[in-house]
């Protein structure tokens, strides 16, 4: 911790400006899902400063009933009911326009028509296809109805039905099922747009959350298994380092659990202004920094070291030297653990000289604390 | 104890370990009341080791939002493309053919299939892929 703190510049300023990353402006044509795969980090690392104050460009904006941007990408949705021997043709076909050469896109074929109690099962497919709404989209989808024409001439097809759809119609429906979670002793995992109605007792530490489009929702058992390591291994002055941080919600409760300062990464543009949106809502922008990358450089030890991606990139991470970024007397926690690459994980913490403290498992997921020996 | 219901089933090729909340998997799964980003987790973290190759998966969406998956064998469209050695499926299958295949290949990849196809035997199934390739521009030959 020493070491961070005096190498410090008191006057630099501290992160360095996020505004390129968070500004919505800056996603690039392809919207806001591109994440930026395997980005580099763009800072000059992590450089604390004597009072670790971190502030943030004002660059997001509360909207509707989330604390994210206004999302103003739309798509096009094209439709078709058919039966299910005719599923497989028209989702061929759906795909032949719409995916693109490294097979993203293309079409989904949803079975409807499930009915347990009834004698007969009337099941039948609707199968979509999604293009942007652009000149471009347009122009895919004329050819599209132009292949469905020619299929009609061979196997009867039904007249398609064009939508517009807009982002939100899908990628808030999910919240409304997201309700407060418990986990661990300590921790009450609170929905932002529950924040006022959910009571929260006294010797609880609550978070409130809008993931958006970012992992970490508290739902999911790699997050979980984080959270309640991190319960156990948190100590009040740590310096954290979280690296693929999601929505934030590992760095929010190493903070209110008490560490000192939490350095916070992901290669995601998109996880990065969520995280950061999640930050300040929290009320914790004074001790997370929020930086786009992966390990920030040079290497540093951390008093704690938080991972909960998943392991061919955990093992990555420690062919980049994560190992160095844990201190002497620093711990590791690995989460997003799939049991059966559970060994590849243990060799590469034995070859690091690590050994695991707690391992948890729920389901197939398995999360490890581990120190040096 | 009440049983769940399956509200519907979701079929979608992608990528192995590259699954994103992009169309159609977002709003495939978003209408449903799924938590999209649980599910990419869980796919990428699955097909991790596939990398390179499509994988098609098999979501089973029930009435209280919760889901499970399974991972299928590669679509019949992409066997029958390496069957009959071309790129892509006719633009217009009624007046343009891109390639051949064998009755022994259709039979062959229906077999394979057979698991994943919604046919009660395998004349059926064969059946099915033979129309996946007419509908491709790929002709079936003895």
């Amino acid at each position: 911790m020493g070491l961070l703190r005096t190498t410090a510049d008191e006057n630099a300023p501290y992160p360095p400006t996020l505004g390129e990353a968070t500004h919505p402006q800056n996603w690039g044509a392809g919207g806001y899902f591109q994440g930026s795969g395997n980005s580099s980090c763009t800072t000059d690392g992590f450089r604390a400063s004597g009072h670790f104050a971190v502030s943030f460009s004002p660059v997001l904006q509360s909207s509707r009933e989330g604390i994210l941007f206004e999302r103003i990408q739309s798509w096009l949705e094209i439709s078709v009911d058919v039966s299910l021997e005719l599923a497989e043709a028209v989702s061929e076909l759906f795909n032949r326009y719409t995916q693109q050469p490294a097979g993203r896109g293309g079409a989904v074929t949803q079975i409807h028509g499930f009915d347990p109690e009834g004698d007969e099962e009337r099941l039948y497919a609707t199968v979509s296809a999604y293009l942007p709404n652009s000149s471009t989209g347009r122009e895919t989808l004329r050819q599209v109805e132009i292949g469905l024409g020619h299929l009609s001439a061979i196997m009867l097809v039904p007249e398609p039905t064009v939508r517009e759809v807009a982002e939100e119609e899908w990628a808030d429906k999910w919240k409304e099922s997201y309700q407060p979670i418990q986990i661990g002793q300590r921790l009450l995992i609170v929905p932002f747009w529950l924040r006022e109605t959910t009571p929260v007792a006294p010797e609880q530490v609550a978070i409130e959350l809008d993931p958006g489009m970012a992992f970490g929702t508290g739902l999911h058992p790699t997050t979980r298994l984080a959270l309640r390591l991190l319960e156990e291994a948190v100590q009040p002055t740590d310096i954290v380092l979280d690296v693929g941080t999601g929505s934030g919600i590992l760095s929010i409760a190493a903070v209110k659990l008490g560490a000192a300062a939490v350095l916070a990464t992901d290669v995601d543009e998109v996880s990065i202004s969520t995280a950061a949106a999640n930050v300040r809502h929290n009320g914790v922008a004074e001790r997370v920094s929020v930086q786009i990358g992966s390990l920030p450089r040079p290497p540093r030890p951390f008093d704690l070291v938080l991972v909960n991606i998943l392991p061919h990139v955990i093992l990555e991470l420690f062919a980049n030297g994560l190992r160095s970024y844990v201190g002497k007397q620093g711990r590791l926690i690995l989460s997003g653990i799939i049991e059966p690459h559970l060994p590849n994980i243990l060799d590469a913490l034995q070859q690091s000289e690590m050994e695991v403290e707690i391992s948890l498992q729920e389901g197939d997921w398995i999360g490890v604390l581990a120190r040096p020996h | 104890m009440a049983k769940k219901k399956i509200q519907t089933l979701i079929k979608l090729q992608i990528p192995a370990g590259k699954a994103t909340p992009a169309p159609p998997i977002g709003p495939a799964l978003g209408q449903h009341g799924v938590n999209i980003m649980a599910f990419v987790k869980d796919y990428n973290a699955k097909t991790a080791n596939m990398v390179g190759s499509v994988v098609p998966v098999e979501i089973t969406v029930y009435n209280d939002r919760s889901f499970t998956f399974v991972l299928k064998t590669p679509p019949a469209s992409d066997m029958l493309r390496q069957a009959a050695g071309v790129e892509k499926g006719a633009a217009n299958p009624l007046t343009e053919q891109v390639g051949q295949v064998t009755r022994e290949q259709v039979r062959h990849i229906a077999e394979v299939k057979m698991k994943d196809l919604n046919a009660y035997d395998l004349e059926a199934a064969i059946r099915m892929i033979e129309g996946s390739a007419r509908s491709m521009g790929i002709e079936v030959v003895d």
